[in-house]
């Protein structure tokens, strides 16, 4: 009678439980949905519920559909990744951050292109020239054509600039061009004043080429140059894309492409274990061990200049105290971060830029904070007079307590483990630290509604130092939400902006380093690697440190 | 949420009472290790230690370190202290609410017991771990919030049981002579009502305990509840998700935890019911 009772009792408890967390999963589906589809918010949820339950019967339709593909021997890559890396609203290179996306997926392609050490290299040009201080010529080459088999010529790759400017406000500050002339294959950019780095700002994807003459679908987007061509299309969600027939650059090895989105890392991993998806793209460090020690598997992580650094409000007391920045910057476990949180695919930085890239590492700088030394942080408070003289643990200084808000974004695990690990260290300097995590920052940032926020941007993409210098160390810059502003940085920046000689660049942008890593605003902690896996079967794959290229002509699957 | 079954006769007065005796002694040291388990903790549960990073269950760390080289067990422990206390905390307040709205209700009759009920089932038209969810999200993330959150969810069960008591109370002789002896209505709800209610009350609370820890644990673990680096054990598995294959362990040990707080509050309320049914059928 007990006996039975009991297991009644233990049965009911298992169901219950079930039920709830069958219940929290749903809302989380749900709730993953509502993210992913921001734009559709309107939907509701039962909506989005049914949806995702369509969805996972045609997952389940595809991956028959696979079966009898792969019997055939079309050659086929499924990759899958996060919101961050495959995330495409449309497939208009115009639209928003979309043709950074188009050209990871292999869709389009720019008139140059960085190699692995941010050099740009010609893509769709043969040759070009700088006429004087803001002209240049660029010779397109010759027989390309955008997959719906239109000539690529030097009138349709204005055009496609006219477009883009006129319907992307990010253009303009990213290459500002007076004027444009088409001639055959000659196209000749007047720039708005003498840009040193034209070459690099081109190849920013945002300055894809596609047909902007051609009617744009309303699903499948613009046609562009790559060796992939979408024929399906689900917003945030997953592209299909088959070989271009008209790519230039030789026929590309696989028959089609599927690039899907899944933004539950565990879902991801175990999606290549079972061998349904064949790569994932932009792996997160912390799984790579699921990988690295199984021969089945290929990890390949490349430096990239993403950096997670952390940004002070320079308004809130406290943080105005140099001192006090340094103390931080020494509880700061640079090293730990990046070997055990980044399994090492990141590397320490007590700089600004990564090493590697001409104006980066910490050589020929005079750094404040070179170690890990909580010891040292109590000395410099102590130093700068800060007591505890309430006995609460916390250090003051004329009734103004150590005590501040940390912002990070919600779903970046690493930044949040980085929020964690000062928050320790941090307490025992005697600072506290409260973390709060939201989806987007940008608001709060604006609003100056933090007092440090733990970021993770991409410092410089294009390769040039100009990119993050005027998004961040310039006063009244557009991502300076720190308030920083020192005259010499404005007048460097100033000075950088139309320097052509790379040495004396190089020369510049060191001497910005300098005034930023003493003055501190900004904490540098560590260089991330971009990490690609994919399974044995997969080849030819190339994991470039810009972010901007994945799929190309040369990826090769083995039957 | 509420699962109850038809009154069982047992009959057995003894074996209900040895059940209700281990369950309420196994409840008492949950609570004695959730209440003072902290003080005899091997290491600090918030003490950051990379260099310990995902150690697997040893001797040093018995449960294992999770992936900032923190003591699991610790974790488990202190984080027992905010589940267990916030689920009792919730009921306890859902208690008094819920009855208070339903004695209300019950007492008054008319135009304020429609109100009142109206109010109460536009609460329960909603699935209650949906509302909660939804609650929760406008309120934001955070241990007050989750409670708030969940108490919004809890109250009507005790509004519209107590009512239905009161209801059924109401009429019956002895309220009849206290009112002709002059009794005002609070004394009335008090002396009389509300201890006929009690019984039921406590039964519904404790078997409600370890619901309200399942529900805590599901909002934390789906980010809203308890923030970091707050130890709670849906927060802590909403964290250690990410290493289930990796580093089992930490959301295994708290799994196996909060499943265990849960059948010991469910057998607790459950022989509680067993005792005061057979003491009602026995009267």
């Amino acid at each position: 009678m007990k006996k039975k009772n009991l297991f009644a009792v233990a049965l009911a408890t298992v169901l219950s439980a079930s039920a709830i967390a069958g219940c929290g999963a749903k809302e989380e589906a749900l709730e993953n949905n509502a993210e992913t589809e921001v734009v559709e918010s309107t939907e509701d949820a039962a909506e989005a519920a049914e949806e995702a339950s369509e969805e996972a019967s045609e997952d389940a339709a595809t991956e028959t559909e696979e079966v009898s593909e792969e019997s055939s021997g079309a050659k086929k890559l499924v990759a899958g990744a996060t919101t961050g890396f495959f995330g495409a609203e449309s497939l208009d290179v115009a639209y928003n951050w979309d043709g950074w996306l188009m050209s990871i997926f292999g869709i389009s392609e720019n008139l140059f292109r960085l190699d692995s050490n941010f050099v740009p290299q010609p893509w769709l040009v043969s040759d070009y020239k700088q006429v004087d201080d803001t002209t240049w010529v660029f010779t397109i080459k010759d027989g390309i054509k955008f997959s719906n088999g239109t000539d690529v010529t030097a009138q349709a790759v204005k055009d496609c600039f006219d477009r883009t400017y006129a319907n992307n406000d990010r253009a303009d500050s990213t290459l500002s061009i007076e004027s444009m002339e088409a001639d055959g294959q000659d196209l000749t950019i007047k720039t708005t004043q003498p840009n040193p780095t034209i070459l690099n700002d081109l190849c920013d994807p945002l300055l894809g080429i596609y047909d902007a003459n051609a009617e744009v679908d309303e699903v499948l987007g613009v046609s562009c140059t790559g060796p992939y061509v979408a024929t399906e299309f689900t917003a945030m969600s997953e592209v299909k894309m088959v070989k271009n027939e008209y790519y230039w650059g030789g026929e590309p090895k696989l028959d089609e492409v599927e690039l899907k989105i899944l933004d539950d890392t565990n879902a991801l991993q175990m999606a290549l274990q079972n061998g349904e998806i064949d790569m994932i793209a932009q792996l997160d460090a912390s799984s790579t061990k699921l990988f690295t020690g199984d021969d089945n598997f290929v990890v390949e992580g490349v430096t990239s200049t993403r950096s997670d650094f952390l940004m002070y409000n320079l308004n809130t007391k406290g943080l105005d105290d140099q001192a006090v920045r340094y103390a931080i910057g020494y509880c700061i476990d640079r090293d730990n971060f990046a070997n055990v949180v980044y399994e090492g695919y990141a590397t320490s930085s007590y700089g600004i830029y990564p090493e590697g890239i001409a104006y980066g590492g910490t050589d020929g700088l005079d750094i404040p904070v070179d170690k890990y030394d909580v010891e040292k942080a109590k000395e410099i408070l102590a130093e700068a007079g800060y007591t505890d003289s309430d006995n609460d643990g916390i250090l003051d200084k004329d009734g103004e307590k150590l005590s501040f808000n940390a912002i990070t974004y919600s779903y970046n695990d690493a930044s949040i483990q980085l929020g964690d690990m000062l928050q320790s260290s941090l307490k025992e300097a005697g600072i506290e630290l409260k973390i709060t995590t939201y989806d987007v920052l940008d608001e709060y940032l604006a609003d100056g509604a933090y007092d440090i926020a733990i970021l993770s941007y991409a410092m410089a993409p294009t390769g040039t130092p100009q990119y993050f210098v005027n998004m961040l160390f310039t006063t009244g810059a557009s991502n300076n939400y720190a308030g920083y502003s020192n005259a010499t940085v404005d007048e460097l920046a100033g000075e950088l902006a139309t320097e052509f000689d790379t040495d004396k660049q190089t020369e510049i942008a060191k001497k910005i380093c300098q005034e930023v890593v003493t003055d501190r605003p900004f904490d540098f902690v560590i260089h991330q690697q971009l990490i690609c896996v994919w399974n044995k079967k997969v080849s030819g794959v190339t994991v470039n440190p810009t972010e901007y290229y994945l799929i190309d002509a040369n990826i090769d699957v083995e039957e | 949420m509420m699962n109850f079954r038809n009154g069982k006769k047992t009959g057995e007065g003894a074996s209900s009472d040895i059940r209700l005796i281990m369950s309420s002694l196994a409840v008492l040291l949950l609570l004695a290790i959730c209440l003072f388990g902290e003080h005899f903790l091997p290491h600090d549960p918030y003490l950051v230690d990379m260099g310990n990073a995902f150690l697997p269950p040893c001797r040093d760390y018995i449960f294992g370190t999770d992936n900032l080289g923190r003591c699991v067990m610790c974790r488990i422990i202190a984080g027992g202290k905010t589940s267990v206390f916030v689920a009792l905390g919730v009921v306890f307040v859902v208690m008094i609410l819920g009855t208070l709205i339903g004695v209300i209700a019950g007492f008054a009759g008319g135009i304020l017991d429609n109100a009142l009920m109206k109010v109460t089932l536009v609460f329960q038209a909603f699935p209650a771990f949906v509302l909660a969810i939804a609650i929760g999200a406008i309120l934001g993330t955070g241990i007050i919030a989750g409670m708030i959150a969940l108490i919004a969810v809890y109250w009507t069960t005790y509004a519209r049981l107590s009512r239905s008591m009161i209801l059924a109370y109401k009429n019956d002789n002895y309220i009849k002579a206290a009112r002709l002896y002059g009794a005002s209505p609070s004394a009335i709800v008090f002396k009389y009502v509300l201890p006929n209610t009690l019984g039921v009350m406590a039964v519904t609370a404790a078997l409600d305990v370890g619901n309200v820890i399942l529900s805590m644990a599901g909002l934390s673990f789906i980010g809203l509840g308890a923030a970091r680096p707050t130890a709670e054990w849906g927060a802590v598995m909403n964290e250690a998700s990410a290493y289930f294959q990796t580093a089992p362990w930490i959301i295994m040990f708290n799994g196996i935890t909060l499943f265990l707080a849960v059948i010991v509050f469910n057998l607790f309320g459950d022989s509680l019911r067993d005792k005061l049914d057979s003491k009602r059928i026995n009267k």
